[in-house]
């Protein structure tokens, strides 16, 4: 029968193996196939080398016993002294001295110097590994003199002679920097010293210093040690954790302080500490509020707990915790409630209100006397149907005595009623009815006040602004009752704080014009003197609003009209006179067609072609109309008519894209608004040369900012779509 | 910023009540003087204001996180005498 053929490998495959360091497929390759293409040299070559590649690699990772094995397989391919030295090597380092002392008789009597000494060195020490303290003191002399005295060293210290030990370890000085650490490494382990290791310390010396176990070759001893070795490091690494933690150096797991610290109190104490400086130095807030919630039972003991437990809600959004809170607090305030100062309940009874069930905050808020805060949060900012005597009588005693928490608390009236006047558009016939009865009783209230702390002033008249600008909602004639009480209400508290109506604010102002003229007015943006870049960076500064709708309704407008108030315009421009005429207030009830947009804008075009436009025009035109600034359908068609205006008079597209920046109020600058302004602005600059101007760069790096942070869905489109046309242009 | 308990700067535990704070700030600043103890002095005064006046709470709580006082001592782990192991297991310093 015919001798079965061997598979073939081709030897560039092989080398390839080879020179990628994968020397165990090398060899397993070379079990397996005939190599084609290679030298039976050269493949005998390749095959030591990945042998001993391969020992060296597992000697180095502390596999010792693999590390043998490969070195076995290649002595049986090349018996020679360079790799017997090896295998002398690691019998040595698997604690089989005996056998070492036997395999080194020829090696010892190697020809070549260099194997012949590292062979004595290694023959000695499996001499007094093994117990026998006979040094050949012939075979030393050969030695360089480190390591004869390493072999004295090590002989003095196993036979536990100390003194005499250091007095050769300081004698053996080696060359290599790299024996030199590792002699010290002995020295510092001998005298029970700290010392610094670095990667080039051998295994065991590290080990025995901090504990790292890294490719210590793996012996039947070394197993044995490590178990003792290894438990003593970490015991006295916890001991060094909780020194840091004494210290407020760090945060430390929290088992650390249970398991290390027996004392109940202090282990409270680490555990709390531990949470500060988790919220501090980690700033894991999340993880904070999990281990305060875990441990809470015990930290309420001290009275500082309530606040952290406040200070760690604010900075993580959990709606879990919540459910909490108010037992949290309840047993808090047990074991605190005498110890808080006022103004602290009060921070504790907000925080409840803001935070934890309704209904249940309240009874524990009552419980605790905190009526006050209940009476500001519940009453006054529900916008009470009625006014009792009872809230009278607490409004007084509030409004007497200064409270910052209390200040606060009230002035959410004014941003309260400011949302209501914002969306007051959206509200049906009967919820208005409602609101306006409201605020009758609201003005009732702050009318009742006798006394009010100066220090309240700032507040009341914001809250009144607020509510003068709101009643403007209403019409005159069916509310009547509403303006006057609260004309009321406001000369009741200019009495109290004895002001002077001039310093009164504008809303506050109009309120009384309303009256005297007995008609409500529309509250209308005031820009007045201020350049086209202050009122942008103004709104920038404030920008925090994105989705805000308004629906308007339309009339129908008589064109024959218009043409003849264009007329009169025109005329008033051309001949210096005030341009405003009386005959434009009586659009007043048409001012959301469109065609009397394109109208207002044909009189800007006008304006400009006269050059009687400045800043304030557009804001005063309006002003005159009645049209409100904030107007968006206003905006938008200014937006729109820029491309069209462009195409007739660039100066007035430009001055139509300004004004439609700058007319956007607070409120409603949605980024959307920004998209549209850098359309245009890349229309004008693109299509009709004109300069990227400092309003140009401020609103694109606005917008990009706020597009990148919040990346709202709907304008990422649009967004991408822009940036790639800016860069197209090189504009960017 | 980390800071001291301003109740356990003040010397304030157990069952006191709110009305002691005052007390025992005027006892501690007659302890620590500006003039002896600015420091203490200041620690005192600051942790006073934290707890009596309204506005530096709210400040306080924005910007500040307390500790407790801590009393335990660490005791300094008794260092072993390794050197043993190395009569067990096989190391040389040098390359070989």
């Amino acid at each position: 029968m015919a001798k079965k053929k061997r598979k073939t490998f081709q030897s560039n495959q092989l080398l390839s193996l080879f020179h990628s360091n994968n020397y165990q497929k090398v060899i397993s390759k070379i079990k397996q196939f005939e190599i084609e293409g290679m030298s039976a040299e050269e493949l005998h070559k390749i095959q030591l080398t990945s042998y001993e590649k391969l020992a060296e690699a597992n000697f180095e990772s502390g596999d010792i016993n693999r590390a043998m094995r490969d070195i076995e397989s290649l002595l049986m391919i090349e018996n020679s002294d360079k790799y017997q030295l090896i295998k002398l090597k690691y019998l040595c380092y698997m604690e089989h001295f005996k056998d070492a002392i036997l395999f080194s008789n020829d090696l010892i009597n190697s020809k070549n110097l260099k194997i012949k000494r590292e062979a004595i060195f290694l023959y000695l020490l499996a001499n007094i590994y093994s117990g026998n303290y006979e040094i050949d003191e012939k075979n030393l002399k050969l030695l360089p003199i480190a390591r004869q005295n390493y072999i004295l060293a090590f002989r003095a210290f196993l036979e536990d002679k100390r003194d005499e030990t250091l007095i050769f370890f300081n004698k053996c000085n080696p060359r290599a920097k790299v024996e030199k650490e590792n002699i010290n490494a002995i020295k510092s382990i001998l005298l029970q010293e700290d010392s610094l290791c670095n990667e080039t310390i051998k295994p065991l010396y590290r080990f025995l210093i901090n504990g790292d176990d890294t490719n210590l070759q793996n012996t039947k001893n070394s197993r044995v040690i490590k178990k003792e070795i290894i438990s003593e490091f970490a015991k006295n690494r916890k001991k060094s954790d909780i020194e840091h933690l004494i210290s407020l150096k760090s945060s430390i797991p929290v088992e650390s302080i249970t398991k290390e610290i027996k004392d109940k109190e202090q282990q409270t104490r680490l555990i709390y500490n531990n949470i500060v400086l988790i919220i501090e130095k980690q700033k894991n807030f999340t993880k904070a509020l999990e281990l305060f919630v875990k441990h809470r039972s015990s930290l309420i003991q001290f009275i500082e707990s309530g606040i952290l437990l406040i200070q760690i809600k604010s900075l993580v959004d959990d709606r879990k915790s919540d459910k909490l809170l108010v037992n949290f607090f309840s047993s808090y305030l047990k074991l605190h409630y005498k110890k808080l100062s006022e103004f602290q309940l009060d921070f504790i009874f907000i925080f409840l209100l803001q935070n934890a069930q309704i209904e249940s905050s309240m009874k524990l808020i009552k419980e605790y006397g905190g009526e006050d805060i209940i009476f500001l949060f519940r009453g006054i900012m529900a916008l009470m149907d009625k006014v009792e005597e009872l809230d009278i009588e607490r409004f007084n005693k509030i409004m007497r005595k200064w409270s910052f928490l209390k200040g606060k608390t009230l002035n959410g009236l004014a941003d309260y009623i400011d949302i209501l006047d914002d969306n007051i558009d959206n509200m049906s016939r009967i919820e208005k009815e409602i609101l306006g009865k409201q605020l009758v009783q609201i003005s009732i209230l702050f009318a009742s006040c006798q006394q009010a702390h100066k220090k309240y002033q700032s507040i009341i008249f914001n809250i009144l602004s607020s509510m003068a600008k709101f009643a403007q909602n209403f019409e005159f004639s069916k509310n009547i009752k509403l303006y006057t009480q609260l004309a009321e209400t406001i000369n009741s508290f200019i009495k109290i704080y004895n002001m002077d109506k001039s310093d009164l604010s504008s809303d506050i102002k109009t309120l009384f014009t309303s009256i005297q003229k007995k008609k409500s007015i529309k509250k209308e943006k005031k820009i007045d003197n201020m350049n086209f870049l202050d009122i942008f960076e103004s709104m920038l500064a404030d920008y925090d609003q994105d989705e805000d709708m308004f629906d308007f309704d339309r009339n129908s407008l008589d064109e024959n009209d218009l043409e003849k108030i264009k007329k009169d315009f025109i005329e008033a421009l051309k001949n210096n006179k005030n341009p405003f005429s009386s005959v434009l207030e009586e659009l007043e009830d048409n001012f959301y067609s469109d065609t009397l947009l394109e109208f207002i804008l044909d009189l800007l075009a006008k304006a400009i072609e006269f050059k009687k436009y400045d800043n304030s025009f557009t804001a005063k035109l309006l002003g005159v109309m009645n049209i409100s600034m904030g107007d968006r359908e206003y905006r938008e068609q200014l937006i729109i008519s820029i491309k069209e205006y462009a195409k007739k008079d660039i100066k007035t597209a430009i001055m139509f894209l300004y004004d439609a920046i700058t007319l956007a109020p607070n409120k409603d600058r949605e980024t959307l608004w920004y998209l549209k302004w850098l359309e245009s602005y890349l229309y004008l600059i693109d299509d009709y040369n004109q300069p990227k101007d400092k309003a140009f760069k401020g609103i694109l790096n606005h917008f990009i900012r706020v597009q990148e942070k919040k990346r709202f869905k709907t304008l990422n489109a649009r967004f991408e779509k822009l940036i790639e046309r800016f860069k197209d242009k090189g504009l960017f | 910023m980390i800071k001291k308990s301003p109740y356990e700067i003040l010397g304030l535990e157990g069952d006191f009540e709110f009305k002691d704070i005052k007390k025992v700030y005027r006892k501690a600043i007659r302890e620590y003087s500006p003039d002896t103890n600015p420091e203490q002095f200041a620690l005192i005064s600051d942790a006073y204001d934290y707890l009596s006046n309204e506005e530096y709470f709210i400040k306080g709580i924005e910007d500040n996180r307390f500790v407790l006082n801590i009393s335990i001592e660490i005791e300094e782990s008794k260092k072993e005498d390794k050197s043993r192991y190395l009569k067990d297991i096989f190391e040389v310093p040098f390359k070989i």
